[in-house]
């Protein structure tokens, strides 16, 4: 969107501008991180001890993420998969230059043998997020999640108490309410510049279906290599078949979700814009299979859950990226999805505020432009961070709720304050799916 | 995969429906169906010698449909090893208390693994009656029953639950320890959120007396603060004061979850006696909390102390927003320490309210250079457009630095309005920061906006002769959308003349500019005119006569950011001037004028001109001109003609095909084509016959196709190849799903 002639806001100098601001914040802040919650020997340094659960393809992306902030240190990584945990070995001891970092294939074993560790990053499979996160706090760590971080409503509640109970620090991996040009797209909604927001978009185009056969059974691997059980977690049991393993899960309801899949990517952006605090519940509309849904907030804001033709990857009316959010009012709109160079407004001129825009938020906010160092900022400080539990649960329940909706193919109300839906039985049988029996939290 | 379900909802809706052992939910949406299906899960259930897979199927399905009549089958299951996990995944979530009874039932029919199970489900249910045989399985020997029992406990939380939760702490050790305390502090949580606060204190404070690791001791002081409510206070504030840095976190959780001036006023009057390293962590709650009554113990921290310290207590007063500290915060920002300026300076940037504009303003009138630089900076992050006087006054100032950061500011800030402020400070100044400022200004007055556009005429059919529609209703609702571009196409106006080539025509003002666009079917109009202020244009019309030379100049390079045909004449008679600088700049600036007006110069230069480098501009003008989005498609074929016989290097070609790229058609493609087997220019070539055929891929399919054949021969590059074979599988018809 950007014309011939429009004045060159530099993002860098923000970004530069802002990582300055936050190397003040990042100044020491001594508390030894190995004190915050567990029995065991506080370390002189303030270095966060982490751990890994879960450390496949998005884990990878995390870790070495996480493993370049100067203040953390990784000392174990815990998957049920040898070649997984051993690569993600590599990538630690790489970093370090030894070969300490421990590996785990049992969670309670982890769980209960380091209490050194501050916090753990977990990048499992989405069946494994709300069980891995809640059985982590309740053994006293901090929690960086990625997303979908629930497959219920009432798993997101669970992390909810949790985190709350067990005084943890909890984010999750909506890793964009941390990148400027979507919280530019967002702080101008929620400050009111475009009017009173009267429609937010948000994408939710990946269609991974949601099967319920099952694979032909192959022969199981050794349990050192893939502890089957483990991998199933609180899932049904099935036969196991090396497709599921390998990427193949996204697409079966036992271990995924539908709308809510990549609604994990944009909803807790598109609710960031609106004042929620009125919101006490949500229609939805029933729009046919694969079809963009419209709900409508009780504060009278139409939130639309984009469903058009084509991967999300391509672009359609309302982005030219992936995972996009959009915000409407009568005074114009601005929207922000992946590989955007800046925010895409409705007129250039909404766009010379960006950079007053930002520092109030970043004055209101202290947080930085960086997902994970706002995650070790607050487990340093104790505040909640930006995707905190409440935003997590706020934006997955709306997201699952939307795939019930389309499983049971009529309009519903959700009360998201009860978290759970209203005058319909069926909906409400919806919001739970029982755990087997061995993992529990 | 959409087919699929489709045909699933046929298949229900003609009664044909399969049990679900294959596919997706099949929940029926008719009422007598969704019973006749229920019966067929159940049947499916108790059939002990279906498959497994159908069998599970059916206990999912149910999770959703199953009703008082499914109980006792499921129940009969629960036993199971196979089936009982899946016979609760279908009980657990039925509303009916007949699931309650059968689940305490089964709790004498089952062991170890199972039984944890049911008891899971049993606390998932919250089912009161069950305390007592969950009681007496706190003293199990399978741990992992203990475990599950004391959850479920916990869960239910009422006082009976409490009691045997408080009772078996007593005794527990081990693994039992862990979880019976954390039954406790859940049964806790259960009588706080009933109000029984008293209850609740005793049994968090049960937890924290325990020997139960520290960090459910945590979770339990959590508690126990909440639970005292404003007696809490002493409480978090006696772990504050502690020694016990794992018990302070928890006090500064809390403080970040409660809100009230008194646990504020508590904090702010301890964090001075503090550790360095504490006192960070409690301003920032203290920022956090934004109670003003905290403001003085804050600005206390911020101007004396470890330099972390202040830091901490300087980014925590935007967040309380009270306006008495700015003035503090203006000294700060040119503080000795780089840190604490360095902050100061963001929260003067991100302070809330119209205030701190003031405040700001006035600091651009300090003594001190460095700090007038600073106040500009700060008055460009801000907008303040009230300090609009005081930049101009800046941009004179004798201090070249100010004096740069000023022009800066101005160049993001003003408007037409300044516009004859700046000529006279660009002829005043002379500078390089003046013209880029000027030239920012009116560039941006050329802009246009969703809201300045109005469409005055939209049709869309087999233009000129065929059958056509009005859509102009249609087309304004889209750009009333906000979108700049619209998209020539059958989804967006419907289809007036089926399977006959289409046109878009539209016709629109841009700020009260009237303008017209043709494009074929597939083909976007974008709504990117630029049209000009006649103020603007005309100011620095009018001071290119009196302006000295330098000046002249200047505003010569600025006509071409603000456009339009009176600063094209005016460009074009400067090149006639008898000054020769002045005579260079014109020919220069028309040389590379951005839009089509000048293509006739530019190829008249480019022709005859007997200055080698001025013949080399032009035709290089003349060439991005041909992207101009006003022409139509045989004004742009005439001047790629043009400019083809004209070129005589590949660096020329390169830029040709560069613009051809970004908005050539199915004529342009053929001339780019004609270029690929040349090694020099190939990539250059096929990038652009890629981008055309992208395009073209929906109106033309066979163009497209054909050119990407040749392109997916003839590139080496990945990401052309990948991109030629993404618009060769979109021309391919497609397969029917399965």
């Amino acid at each position: 969107m950007k014309k011939s002639g429009q004045t060159q806001i530099s993002r860098r100098d923000f970004v530069k501008r802002a990582t300055l601001a936050c190397g003040a914040l990042a100044a020491p802040q001594i508390i030894p991180a190995s004190a915050l919650g567990r029995d065991g020997v506080v370390v002189p340094s303030e270095r966060i001890v982490m751990g890994g659960i879960g450390i496949g393809g998005r884990g990878t992306h995390d870790l070495g993420w996480m493993i370049g902030e100067p203040d953390v240190q990784f000392v174990a990584i815990c998957d049920v998969r040898k070649s997984r945990r051993e690569a993600a070995k590599n990538i630690v001891d790489g970093k370090y230059g030894n070969k300490d970092c421990a590996l785990y294939g049992d969670i309670r074993q982890f769980l209960a043998e380091r209490s050194d560790v501050d916090a753990v990053i977990i990048a499992t499979g989405d069946r494994w997020h709300a069980l891995a996160a809640t059985m982590a706090m309740r053994a006293g760590k901090d929690v960086y999640c990625e997303k979908p971080s629930c497959l219920t409503i009432a798993q997101g509640q669970m992390v909810v108490e949790t985190a709350r109970r067990y005084s943890r620090v909890y984010q999750t991996g909506a890793q964009r309410l941390s990148e400027p040009n979507h919280v530019f797209a967002i702080e101008m909604a929620r400050t009111g510049r475009l009017g009173k927001i009267h429609t937010v978009y948000a994408d939710i185009r990946y269609r991974g279906g949601s099967r319920h056969d099952w694979l032909p059974a192959e022969p199981l691997p050794p349990k050192e290599e893939l502890d089957w059980d483990a991998w199933l977690g609180p899932c049904p049991w099935r036969p196991y078949n090396n497709v599921y393993v390998n990427h193949g899960w996204y697409n079966y309801y036992d271990f995924a979700t539908d709308v809510a899949m990549w609604g994990a990517h944009t909803m807790a952006q598109a609710l960031a814009g609106i004042d929620m605090t009125n919101v006490s519940t949500i229609e939805f509309e029933y729009a046919g299979p694969d079809a963009t849904m419209v709900t409508r907030l009780s504060n009278g804001v139409k939130l639309v859950l984009v469903r058009v033709d084509g991967s999300c990857w391509e672009p359609c009316q309302y982005w030219h990226g992936a995972c996009g959010e959009r915000f409407d009012g009568p005074e114009g709109w601005t929207a922000a999805a992946d590989g955007y160079s800046m925010t895409d407004v409705s007129s250039p001129a909404l766009l010379r505020e960006y950079k007053k825009v930002l520092a109030e938020y970043m004055g209101r906010t202290r947080r930085p432009m960086n997902h994970v160092r706002d995650f070790f900022d607050c487990i340093k400080s104790r505040r909640l961070t930006v995707a905190n539990p409440e935003v997590m649960y706020r934006s997955m329940s709306i997201c699952l709720a939307a795939d019930i909706c389309d499983v049971l193919k009529r309009n519903l109300k959700f009360d998201l304050a009860k978290g759970e839906f209203v005058g319909d039985a069926e909906a409400n049988q919806m919001r739970f799916r029982t755990r087997r029996e061995t993992w529990r939290a | 995969m959409k087919n699929m379900k489709w045909m699933l909802v046929i298949v229900a809706a003609a009664g044909l429906m399969a049990l679900p052992s294959q596919a997706q939910w099949q929940i029926p949406a008719d009422r007598a169906a969704k019973k006749e299906y229920v019966a067929k899960l159940l049947a499916t259930v108790q059939k002990a010698d279906a498959p497994l897979d159908e069998r599970f199927a059916a206990c999912r399905e149910l999770s959703a449909l199953g009703d008082k009549s499914a109980v006792p089958i499921l129940a009969a299951l629960l036993p199971d090893e196979k089936m009982s996990h899946m016979a609760r995944y279908g009980l657990e979530p039925i509303p009916d208390s007949s699931v309650d009874a059968a689940l305490r039932d089964a709790l004498g029919k089952v062991k170890g693994r199972l039984l944890a199970g049911v008891v899971d489900s049993i606390g998932v249910r919250r089912d009161a009656k069950a305390v007592e045989p969950l009681t007496n399985l706190l003293g199990d020997a399978d741990a992992d029953v203990v475990s599950a029992a004391a959850a479920s406990l916990g869960r239910i939380g009422n006082a009976a639950a409490a009691a045997a939760l408080e009772k078996a702490l007593a005794g527990a050790s081990g693994a039992n320890l862990n979880v019976i305390a954390d039954g406790c502090i859940r049964a806790a949580d259960v009588q706080l959120a009933q109000r029984k606060r008293d209850k609740a204190t005793a049994l968090y404070d049960c937890v924290r007396a325990s020997k139960a690791p520290r960090h459910i001791r945590m979770a339990a002081t959590r508690g126990a603060i909440l639970a005292r409510g404003p007696a809490g206070i002493s409480m978090l504030m006696e772990l504050v004061k502690g020694n016990d840095n794992a018990m302070f976190a928890v006090a500064m959780r809390v403080a970040h979850e409660t809100r009230g001036e008194n646990l504020t006023e508590a904090l702010a009057a301890e964090v001075g006696k503090l550790a360095p390293e504490r006192q960070i962590v409690v301003l920032q709650a203290l920022g956090d909390r934004k109670d003003t009554c905290a403001v003085p113990t804050v600005l206390t921290a911020a101007k004396a102390g470890p330099s972390p310290v202040r830091v901490a207590a300087i980014r925590a007063l935007p967040q309380i927003g009270c306006p008495s500290c700015l003035a503090s915060l203006v000294t700060l920002a040119s503080d000795a320490d780089a840190d604490v300026a360095a902050a100061a300076q963001a929260s003067l940037a991100g302070f809330p309210g119209k205030e701190a504009d003031g405040v700001i303003a006035n600091l651009m009138s300090a003594q001190d250079a460095k700090t007038r630089c600073t106040a500009i900076d700060l008055v460009g992050q801000r907008r303040v457009m009230s300090a609009m006087p005081a930049l101009m006054k800046a941009a004179e100032d004798a201090d070249k630095q100010v004096s740069t950061a000023s022009f800066k500011v101005l160049g993001d800030m003003a408007g037409a309005a300044e516009i004859p402020a700046m000529i006279n400070l660009l002829t005043k100044t002379q500078s390089v920061s003046a013209e880029n400022a000027l030239s920012a200004v009116c560039a941006r007055q050329a802009e246009p906006a969703a809201g300045s556009i109005v469409i005055k005429k939209a049709v869309y059919g087999a233009l000129p002769d065929g059958p056509s529609a009005d859509v102009t209703k249609k087309a304004a609702e889209l750009m009333k959308s906000g979108t700049m571009t619209l998209e020539a196409n059958n989804g967006n106006f419907g289809d007036p003349s089926p399977k006959k080539p289409k046109k878009l025509c539209v016709d629109y003002t841009v700020n009260g500019v009237a303008a017209s666009k043709t494009v074929a079917e597939g083909e976007t109009v974008t709504f990117t005119t630029m049209t000009t202020s006649p103020a603007c244009v005309g100011a620095l019309c009018g001071a290119l006569a009196q302006a000295p030379v330098p000046a002249k100049l200047s505003l010569l390079r600025i006509l071409r950011s603000a456009g339009g045909p009176k600063a094209l004449a005016a460009v074009r008679a400067a090149t006639n001037d008898a000054n020769a600088e002045v005579k260079d700049t014109a020919t220069r600036v028309l040389c590379d004028w951005t839009t089509a007006e000048a293509a006739g110069d530019q190829l008249a230069l480019a022709k005859t001109s007997p200055n080698r480098t001025y013949k080399v501009l032009a035709l290089r003008g003349y060439i991005r001109a041909i992207g101009d989005s006003n022409l139509d498609a045989a004004g742009r074929q005439a001047m790629c003609s043009e400019a083809t016989a004209l070129i005589q290097d590949n660096t020329e070609k390169r830029l040709l095909f560069g613009t051809l790229g970004n908005v050539g058609d199915a004529t342009s493609l053929a001339m780019v084509m004609s270029n690929i087997d040349d090694p020099a220019i190939k990539e250059e070539a096929c990038l652009a016959a890629v981008s055309i055929a992208e395009r073209l891929v929906t109106s033309n399919p066979a163009v497209a196709a054909a050119a990407m054949q040749k392109v997916v021969k003839a590139t080496q590059n990945p990401g052309i190849l990948k991109r030629a074979r993404k618009v060769l599988g979109q021309t391919r018809p497609k397969q029917a799903a399965k």
